[in-house]
């Protein structure tokens, strides 16, 4: 009797509890689940009423009125300052697991539209849902596994030109058109925002895509019958021209722009922090400056949708009385998006803003450079001697770390880096630590993924400014072909990295085609 | 030894009825054990012939919907590819991504079939090693993108006997397709998992693969942990948020093993979840059983001890005689062991002759396959029933003293208060057992009778697939006066719909709410006799929809008309619903809420929309008279409208009786075991009056004497009876109204637990009790006194 009892409920015992070591508590899971819905919801809330709170200050204003622009510190928050000059001798050892603890490869499918061109590398960027892949022929949007979803905007170009080997793109100013977005995005919740253009109407906008309706098709390709129709996806948020498109006058009608087109990602022109305002960089080649009622002192304004200029910064670093031939440029200053909130650098400055609609700008990030800074004036006039001089040269701000890389003794050119006279130094700055280490290395040595991967010994890594996600992770743009010729290496072969780590790599190589598009996501 | 055996049989050849009733019982017990064993077994064998099943799961979602978490088996179909590209300890991982209808099959010119499509990888095959391959291999299977793989149901039904392997099959749903058939799969019966046939996910459509991170009610997922897979929490904690890593959902994984897959899912399942059952039902049948074998062994043990303290003189002789108390403890065991091994013969015996009719009562399959751990369960119930039944007599009657049974008249021991425990224990179970049948029946009555709000008396369900435009065929019956109404509809309203999100703005506040979403055509209300409460009901035509779909495709401003039932009203919390937007949809009006899935769950917000993009289901209801003449009307007309598509119906009162199969099942299995408990009684009953009677055979010759009636006898018996009847009420009503009350908390709806249940329990078994003990009186009261008394 025992026995039946026993084997009775034993079946029932067991089935309770074999297998005990997948379990998970349900109801701490659901815990999880309501505290990051919560979380999610109070973002959402708070970001909604800071929106309708300055739309309502905004719609209370006086026609024309401009705010006073404020350039201060927030006490509470001072800015960071980063040490550079009494740090160069901290320099420290770092490999990619000091940063990182896993990598990710995401095979991009190819976009099946097979008239856009996939010879250059995506920039990328990945909103809550989407990765939104873009370049000079268009934004196209995969879901987070790779697989493509949909084109947002199939860029129509003319007198454009791109040199898959040297990666260079070459824009000839007699015939080049564009109508399309560009690569340059950013988002909010479900929603997705591109610059489109069109450089035969002049048509300038902030589009807003609602990415969490469905997307039914693409837009029709360009109609000369209907020059102004949209061929992109969403909706018109901002009109930059305000109803007064200009077409593009080119600064030299026969010239030539050589540009790669890290140049054209790692720039963020525009930006509309909520839907009631909008950030433009103003330089003098913008068409729109006289339209927007700038000058060429100004650097940056602040706009609403009715075409009011809320507010304008005059550029910090300006030439004065610049009489050489010509002009030695090697920075360009910086801008990106982070949380939400818009960061600049002027050229050749050493201070890092925060933009605070609707007429605030507050230092965030300061280098001390010491004896090594050197204005603009000097660092542009072709004869000044840039030896023992340092300028900022790329910054990506992640979420526990900045990268930064200054340069120092001279600007970075073909020439210097053949006569090695340039030395490019690497630095890590802890967020946490607020501890700045100089990445050890070569100097002279130019190349910069340097981060060797002992993860899974694949590729070094450094990030760009415009490919952090929100999550802190470094994307890096690969090929098929790359993975491939990175495994078949010996520094692939030698490498520490987990057998596991490597075979995933492999694996991954062996199921790629030359051409495939690869976002590397190191997290 | 011998002397042992033959004093065994004398006292069992000399006590016929005790024998008989020893006997009967030890047949019941083994019996319903068995049968019960069989059962268990059966359902332990879910999903464990696959050969690694202790390292498969199944992959559960948690995820917020409305205000609830829920759990659910739905699932993601990147889940699959990226779980496996992120943690070295999954060795495998693969999904089924089900059709919601059935599709055309057809081979060359035959017959074209109807069945059900699933979309899954590559590592299908290594994670489920278990379903045989009849034709073809598991290398093969999807080595092209056209290659198609059959059930062997589906093989069996296009091919007959002929092979299969290699033939092309043409599906023409909306385009033709072209598969060679690359395997035939055996799939088991004792697997949740069940299919048609299977295409590589090569096949899926654009739509499915951009799409998803959003598709998921038809996606079932699986993993296979490697063979030394490192499982610490860091490794949970990042699984769990594996979703979160690739969408902003907040939805968190949770993995269930695949052999908990049939009893352990405590989630709402849907038509991809064959077979699922509930491990109550394992502790209920094993209780019952459990509670069977308990009354059988205290009948033995008792009516064995108060049947041996007659022959106390014996035993005092055979110690005088020097018998030792280990022959004596021997000889008693040999007695238990006998009557067992002998009940456990008839009883496998029986198990045969009964098997088909448990099967029928319980729903099953089950075989007698006399496998070494058949064998080997019942011998050891029949050791340990044996041991249990003879362990108390045996060690109560050898330690007896010789001198005080010699010197006593007439010995009974201490085992009147045995007597009334038994009585007390088995009656308690009786009552126990009624009661819960009881209820069960009381239960099942209510849930097969109970108003559903809607009229669903002589409905046909035609399940046609999806449908564009079924109003051609819709008129066309109506032109039968036999057939009173007909409706379309994704699902007959007893499978719920869809779980949809909707926006909600209610003055000014946004919220997202779910409900339900069951796409009907605008005859449904009519045809269901619906009450409206409010508004309208749909009355879109299919133009307009197709018009208001061409808007949603160009500029996302579309309005679609949407009927909400009452408890959706009572949800998003309008002050008059009428024209409120919820989504895109505007609301039209409001019906009385209805009961649209099985009384096993709650009536949920419903939004009832018009869209011929979702119609699987014709819902006609016809005449009583003539309904054979209508059924073949609706088949010649469906042939003409959906050539060569296969036509099948089922009435709306079969598929509801279908969905409480499970509890029918139960209500008769319990049903018969009450019948068992009672018959134990009853022999129980028996074995004790009759020795109470024949110690009272000269006080009752005694009292006739006297001047006693027979009514005054049998009154004075049964009284003495009675109130350990009484007390076993007392105990068992108690815990039966317990256990049952915990029982019918499954239900969303429940029948009361009215007294008079337990009431009727209690009169049942007193009337049980008083006719037992009647009888037996009656027979002794009627005997003349002077051959009562010539006793002494």
């Amino acid at each position: 009797m025992k026995l039946n009892l026993l084997l009775s409920f034993l079946l029932i015992i067991c089935f309770s509890c074999k297998n005990k070591s997948m379990k998970l508590n349900e109801n701490d899971l659901a815990q999880k689940i309501l505290s990051e819905e919560e979380i999610l919801a109070q973002k959402e809330e708070l970001r909604l009423k800071k929106e309708q709170e300055l739309a309502d200050s905004l719609a209370k204003l006086p026609k024309g009125f401009l705010f006073e622009s404020v350039r201060k510190t927030d006490a509470f928050n001072p800015p960071i300052v980063i040490d550079i000059a009494n740090r160069m001798d901290s320099i420290k050892e770092f490999k990619l697991s000091d940063i990182a603890q896993s990598i990710e490869y995401i095979k991009m499918q190819t976009v099946p539209n097979s008239s856009i061109s996939n010879k250059m590398d995506y920039r990328y960027y990945m909103t809550d849902k989407y990765i939104v892949a873009s370049n000079i022929y268009g934004i196209h949007l995969f879901n987070k596994d790779g697989s493509y979803k949909n084109t947002v905007v199939k860029n129509e170009l003319s007198g454009v030109k791109y040199d898959k080997k040297k990666k260079q793109i070459w824009m000839y100013y007699a015939n080049y058109t564009k109508i399309g977005g560009n690569p340059t995005v950013w988002s909010r919740g479900d929603k997705l925002y591109y610059n489109y253009q069109n450089t035969n109407t002049g048509q300038n906008y902030i589009m807003e895509l609602n990415c969490s309706q469905d997307l039914v098709k693409m837009k029709p390709n360009f109609n000369p019958e209907e020059p102004k129709a949209i061929i992109g996806m969403g909706k018109v948020l901002f009109d930059m021209n305000h109803g007064q498109d200009k077409v593009l006058k080119a600064p030299t009608p026969l010239g030539v722009l050589i540009t790669n087109p890290e140049y054209l990602y790692e720039r963020l022109e525009n930006f509309n922090p909520d839907n009631n305002t909008y950030i433009k960089t103003l330089n003098q080649h913008d068409n729109s400056l006289k339209i927007l009622n700038t000058v060429n002192t100004d650097i940056l304004g602040i706009f609403n949708s009715k075409g009011d200029t809320l507010s304008k910064f005059k550029k910090h670093e300006r030439l004065i009385n610049y009489k050489h031939k010509n002009m030695r440029g090697f920075d360009f200053g910086l801008s990106y998006e982070k949380q939400g909130n818009y960061f600049f650098r002027t050229d050749y400055n050493d201070t890092i803003f925060k933009v605070i609609p609707p007429n605030i700008i507050q230092p965030k990030y300061v280098f001390n450079l010491g004896k090594y800074k050197v204005n603009k004036q000097d660092a542009t006039t072709p004869s000044f001697d840039l030896h023992g001089k340092m300028v900022p040269y790329e910054w990506a701000d992640g979420t526990r770390f900045i990268f930064m890389s200054f340069l120092k003794d001279n600007n970075l050119s073909p020439k210097s880096m053949r006569n090695k006279t340039t030395q490019l130094y690497f630095a890590l700055y802890s967020k946490q630590d607020k501890s700045l280490f100089i990445v050890e290395r070569d100097p002279y040595d130019y190349q910069q993924n340097l981060l060797v991967n002992n993860i899974d010994g694949g590729f070094p890594v450094w990030p760009k400014s415009y490919m952090i996600n929100r999550n802190g992770e470094i994307m890096l743009a690969l090929r098929g072909k790359d993975i491939k010729e990175k495994v078949a290496s010996d520094e692939f072969k030698n490498s520490k990295a987990t057998y596991e780590n490597k075979q995933k790599l492999i694996d991954l190589a062996a199921n790629c085609k030359n051409d495939d598009q690869v976002l590397m996501l190191v997290k | 030894m011998h002397y042992s055996f033959k004093i065994i049989l004398r006292l069992i050849l000399k006590k016929p009825v005790l024998s008989i009733i020893n006997f009967t019982g030890f047949t019941i017990g083994i019996l319903a054990s068995l049968l019960i064993y069989l059962w268990v077994y059966d359902q332990s064998t879910f999903e464990k012939f696959h050969s690694d099943y202790n390292r498969i799961y199944r992959v559960l979602t948690l995820s917020k919907q409305g205000e609830d978490i829920i759990k659910s088996a739905a699932s993601y179909q990147p889940i699959a590819e990226t779980i496996k590209k992120d943690y070295p300890q999954i060795e495998a991982a693969t999904y089924l991504y089900g059709s919601s209808e059935d599709s055309p099959l057809q081979f060359e010119n035959g017959k074209k079939i109807e069945a059900r499509k699933y979309f899954t990888n590559t590592d299908f095959f290594n994670i489920f090693d278990g379903f045989e391959f009849l034709e073809g291999n598991a290398e093969n299977a999807f080595k092209h993108k056209s290659n198609i793989v059959l059930s062997e149901k589906v093989a069996h039904k296009l091919f007959g006997n002929s092979p299969a392997l290699g033939k092309k099959i043409v599906s023409d749903k909306y385009s033709e397709n072209i598969y060679t058939v690359s395997a035939v799969l055996k799939i088991p019966r004792n697997t949740h998992i069940d299919f048609g046939y299977l295409l590589s996910e090569d096949n899926l459509s654009l739509h499915h693969t951009t799409n998803s991170w959003r598709d998921s009610y038809w996606i079932r997922t699986y993993i296979k942990l490697s063979t030394n897979a490192e499982i610490n929490d860091l490794f949970l904690s990042r699984i769990s948020n594996h979703i979160s890593r690739y969408s902003n959902r907040t939805d968190k994984l949770m993995f269930q093993p695949i052999s908990e897959v049939h009893l352990h899912s405590d989630y709402t399942t849907n038509m991809l979840d064959n077979k699922i059952s509930n491990y109550k039902y394992v502790v209920i049948f094993s209780g019952l059983a459990l509670l069977i074998l308990i009354m059988v062994i205290l009948n033995f043990t008792i009516l064995s001890t108060v049947n041996y303290s007659e022959q106390a003189k014996e035993i005092g002789i055979q110690k005088v005689n020097g018998a030792k108390r280990h022959s004596l403890l021997l000889q008693f065991m040999m007695n238990s062991f006998l009557q067992t091994f002998v009940a456990a013969f008839f009883a496998i015996a029986l198990a045969f002759v009964l098997l088909p009719k448990f099967n029928e009562l319980t729903g099953q399959q089950l075989q007698i396959n006399l496998s070494m751990q058949l064998i080997t369960y019942l011998f050891l119930l029949i050791v340990f029933t044996a041991i249990a039944a003879g362990l108390y007599p045996s060690i109560y009657l050898s330690k007896l003293n010789p001198v005080q049974i010699l010197k006593a008249k007439n010995y009974s021991g201490g085992n009147i208060g045995l007597m009334n425990l038994l009585i007390v224990i088995q009656f308690a179970i009786a009552i126990f057992s009624i009661s819960v049948s009881g209820v069960f029946m009381k239960q099942f009555h209510f849930i097969t009778t109970k108003d559903l709000g809607i009229n669903h008396s002589n409905m046909l369900v035609v399940p046609t697939g999806l449908w564009y435009d079924s109003n051609s065929f819709k008129n066309e019956l109506l032109q039968n006066p036999n057939i009173l109404s007909a409706s379309a509809s994704t699902y007959a309203p007893m499978y719920g719909g869809f779980r949809s999100n909707f926006v909600v703005d209610n003055n000014g506040v946004k919220d997202s709410i779910h409900a339900v979403i069951l796409h009907v055509d605008d005859e449904f209300a009519r045809n269901y006799d619906l009450k409206l409460t409010k508004g309208k009901f749909l009355n879109m035509n299919y133009s307009t929809y197709w018009e208001e779909m061409k808007k949603k495709s160009d500029d996302h401003t579309f309005s679609f008309p949407v009927v909400i039932n009452e408890s959706a009203e009572k949800l998003f919390g309008f002050e008059d619903p009428i024209g409120q937007r919820i989504g895109n949809n505007e609301i039209v009006g409001v019906v009385k809420d209805f009961h649209f899935k099985s009384l096993h769950h709650r009536i949920e917000p419903l939004v009832l929309m018009n869209s011929p993009e979702n119609i699987m289901t014709m819902n006609i209801r016809i005449s009583n008279h003539k309904r054979k003449e209508s059924i073949a009307f609706i088949r010649d007309t469906y042939k003409k409208h959906r050539e060569g598509r296969e036509f099948s119906f089922q009435f709306f009162d079969d598929l509801l009786e279908a969905e409480y199969r499970n509890e029918n099942h139960l209500k008769n299995t319990t049903k018969a075991f009450t019948i068992l408990s009672i018959i134990i009684s009853i022999l129980g009953m028996l074995g004790i009056v009759g020795f109470v009677v024949r110690q009272k055979t000269k006080e009752i010759g005694i009292r006739k004497a006297n001047g006693a009636k027979t009514y005054e006898i049998i009154q004075m018996l049964n009284l003495k009876f009675l109130k350990w009847v009484i007390i076993a009420f007392i105990l068992a009503c108690p815990v039966a109204w317990y256990v049952m009350n915990i029982w019918l908390q499954n239900f969303a709806y429940k029948t009361e637990l009215n007294w008079w249940v337990f009431a009727l329990s209690g009169i049942i078994a007193i009337g049980i009790a008083v006719l037992t003990v009647t009888w037996q009186s009656w027979r002794t009261a009627k005997k003349n006194p002077v051959e009562s008394l010539r006793y002494e």
